[in-house]
């Protein structure tokens, strides 16, 4: 009766005709930033997030929403119609998405792309509302010992498989944990690293660290090409006409895409696979499973299909570990976590217990945001698309003045602005000797967390550390995550064996 | 540059500053700021330094496995960054940096399109129809977009004040 009486306060709070409009409103926005050619889902998230704060609950959460399906299409449009992914993700698309373009079907490709994404992100949408309540349940069981081993494990997970090299996707979580340490220690109230900067008593802020980190490395990364490259203008002769998408190529590719939906949101359900393995992974399953083979790369709607709908189902199933355990699966999922923080929300084990009606209101508007995404891609796309025709040497100035300034809207402060600029070089540097972001954004959110439950443990304990061995839930956790080290680790190995 | 001889200056780097890290910053900058003598008679796994002497620990382990890993590559690879890219990069960040000095002072709308245009034409674009016209649009539209649809200002400068 309980869960009942939630969804209808929840259902009455935020199914309003202004919730759904925001939903719309976010999933455009996601598209067009998507849309820009090297930008990818996760830093149109993060230019995006701080106009959240500025609105209530009930329309911020709702845009938000929409903002991260909009984001995760988007990408797919400069990957088939210039053939510029914005992410690793996107690459797999634009193998055969391109190729579409170029027979004059760049049209029906990213139409193909939109419904694809759709049914990979509704298909994860589903997962995620099955399993997050039994999950949740699972997790309010354990003690602080258990739940400092299972961050613990998730961020091992994260770093240990991320990226090239085990050793720097846990230096990146490593530097996220040492960031997400300024600020006041929660159980002394000891001041630390704050160098005394005032603005740093409160911690570093979110998202001057997301944009500096996601946003302005981009448009560091971006800037070092050449001028001559910057300034040309894309070619575009494959942007103009092309035939609709039609049901019998949807039907044609429609086991392609629930294969997809599956491998994507098994892979996305752990935390730091990330969406490239899953695209790559649900291609070649796709092109392995096809009665045509020999068309992917030449420009195959099953193959457009087979990634889209996996990079899409990793959206949703990543949120699981968010949403159930606070732990963010993705950068993408991190970024969420924030701003769903800002909001009031804080994800894990007890947001059932503390905002149960706002949880099944999120869950509602995830689906219902399938069909609004459906219809604002198929609407908006072909003008969207036309960012893609803007020059780099435009573009990046003009994403880096968005980005400061959504920056400053954060807290009205200037110094974030510069904080957002030394984290965006730091960035730049981390990038270009591969060292991934996502480990050491999670492990910037998560940090305070995982601080709280280590301190309470051991304060439950006298200050012993054994605690977290002698419980066995806990111990196990330690185990998985030593196991994943020794795994990432060998498979360094092998890799350089194999080289 | 070999990327390998990259990476191994960088955990170099991170080694310096692990070492700075522990006998200058958090001795330094780890302060109780209720003068409260009773954190120093607690267990040290309850002390606010705890958690960051555990990760600086683990961070100086995977930073050797790093350097190690990097000098025991074959691989060849060049890291991608010629002097003309740290040129344009140091330009950028230098301009980012004198910009946000100079907000507080001649405001958003002054000072962001000479911003934009610096930054459109040192990234290579000519053609001034185009440098002129996105350098005054887009501030504009920032401003009024952020106006109407957050009502938030924009900073306006003291010198119009």
């Amino acid at each position: 009766m309980e869960i009942i009486d939630q969804i209808i306060q929840g259902m009455s709070l935020y199914f309003t005709f202004k919730a759904v409009l925001m939903v719309g409103i976010g999933v455009a926005a996601g598209i067009l930033v998507g849309a820009i050619p090297g930008i990818s889902g996760v830093m149109a998230t993060a230019i995006l997030v701080p106009f959240s704060f500025f609105m209530p609950p009930t329309e911020g959460i709702p845009f938000l929403l929409g903002l991260h399906k909009g984001a995760l299409f988007g990408d797919s449009i400069p990957a088939i119609l210039i053939n510029t992914p914005g992410q690793p993700a996107a690459a797999a698309t634009a193998l055969d998405g391109y190729p579409l373009a170029k027979k004059g079907e760049a049209k029906s490709g990213i139409q193909m792309a939109l419904v694809s994404s759709t049914i990979g992100d509704t298909f994860s949408d589903i997962v995620l509302i099955l399993a997050a309540v039994p999950l949740a349940a699972l997790a309010l069981k354990f003690g602080p010992a258990e739940f400092f081993a299972l961050m613990l494990m998730g961020l091992t997970i994260i770093g240990g498989i991320t990226g090239s090299s085990a050793a720097k996707g846990i230096l990146s979580a490593l530097i996220g944990i040492m960031i997400g340490l300024v600020g006041f220690d929660a159980v002394t109230g000891a001041e630390r690293y704050t160098f005394g900067i005032p603005i740093l008593q409160g911690g570093v802020g979110t998202i001057p660290l997301m944009i500096g980190l996601f946003a302005v490395s981009e448009v560091l990364i971006q800037a070092e090409k050449s001028n001559k490259l910057l300034s040309k203008r894309p070619d575009t002769a494959h942007l103009k006409g092309g035939k609709n998408l039609k049901l019998k190529e949807i039907k044609a590719s429609a086991r392609t895409i629930i294969r997809s939906s599956i491998l994507g949101t098994i892979i996305g359900a752990i935390p730091g696979t990330g969406a490239a393995i899953a695209t790559f992974i649900g291609y070649g399953a796709a092109k392995r499973a096809s009665k045509k083979p020999e068309e992917f790369g030449k420009g195959s709607y099953e193959g457009v299909a087979a990634s889209e709908a996996a990079n899409s189902a990793v959206a949703g199933a990543d949120l699981i570990p968010t949403l159930t355990l606070g732990i963010p699966g993705s950068a993408t999922a991190a970024i969420l976590m924030g701003a769903f923080l800002a909001q009031g929300l804080r994800p894990g084990p007890e947001l059932f217990e503390a905002n149960g009606a706002t949880m099944y209101a999120i869950f509602a508007l995830l689906l219902i945001g399938n069909p609004i995404m459906i219809v604002v891609g198929w609407v908006l796309t072909p003008i969207f698309a036309r960012v893609v025709t803007v020059r780099q040497s435009l573009l990046v100035p003009a994403v880096l003045l968005l980005c400061l300034m959504g920056v400053y809207v954060y807290r009205g402060n200037l110094a974030d602005i510069q904080v957002a600029l030394i984290v965006g070089v730091f960035g730049y540097l981390l990038r270009k000797i591969d060292i991934p972001l996502a480990p050491l954004v999670i492990a910037f959110i998560i940090t305070p967390i995982a601080e709280r439950s280590m301190k309470q443990a051991l304060i439950l304990s006298d200050g012993d550390f054994s605690v977290f061995l002698t419980r066995p839930i806990s111990a196990g956790f330690l185990l998985v995550a030593l196991a994943i080290l020794y795994f990432g680790f060998r498979r360094k190995t092998k890799n350089k064996k194999s080289e | 540059m070999k990327f390998k001889t990259a990476e191994i200056i960088t955990g170099i780097i991170f080694l310096l500053y692990s070492i700075l890290y522990i006998f200058w910053i958090t001795p330094t900058y780890v302060t109780n700021a209720l003068n409260d003598s009773s954190i120093q008679t607690i267990a040290w796994t309850l002390r606010p330094e705890a958690l960051p002497n555990l990760n600086i620990g683990a961070f100086i382990f995977f930073t050797c496995i790093m350097i190690i890993q990097a000098t025991r590559s074959k691989v060849d690879e060049l890291l991608e960054l010629s002097f003309n890219s740290i040129f344009k990069l140091l330009f950028i960040i230098t301009c980012s940096f004198i910009y946000v000095a100079l907000l507080p002072i001649f405001g958003f709308l002054t000072i962001s399109p000479l911003f934009m245009l610096i930054l459109v034409y040192s990234l290579g674009l000519r053609d001034w129809r185009y440098i002129v016209g996105i350098s005054l649009v887009m501030p504009f539209l920032m401003d009024f977009f952020f106006y109407q649809g957050f009502q938030i200002i924009l900073p306006e400068g003291q010198l119009w004040k």
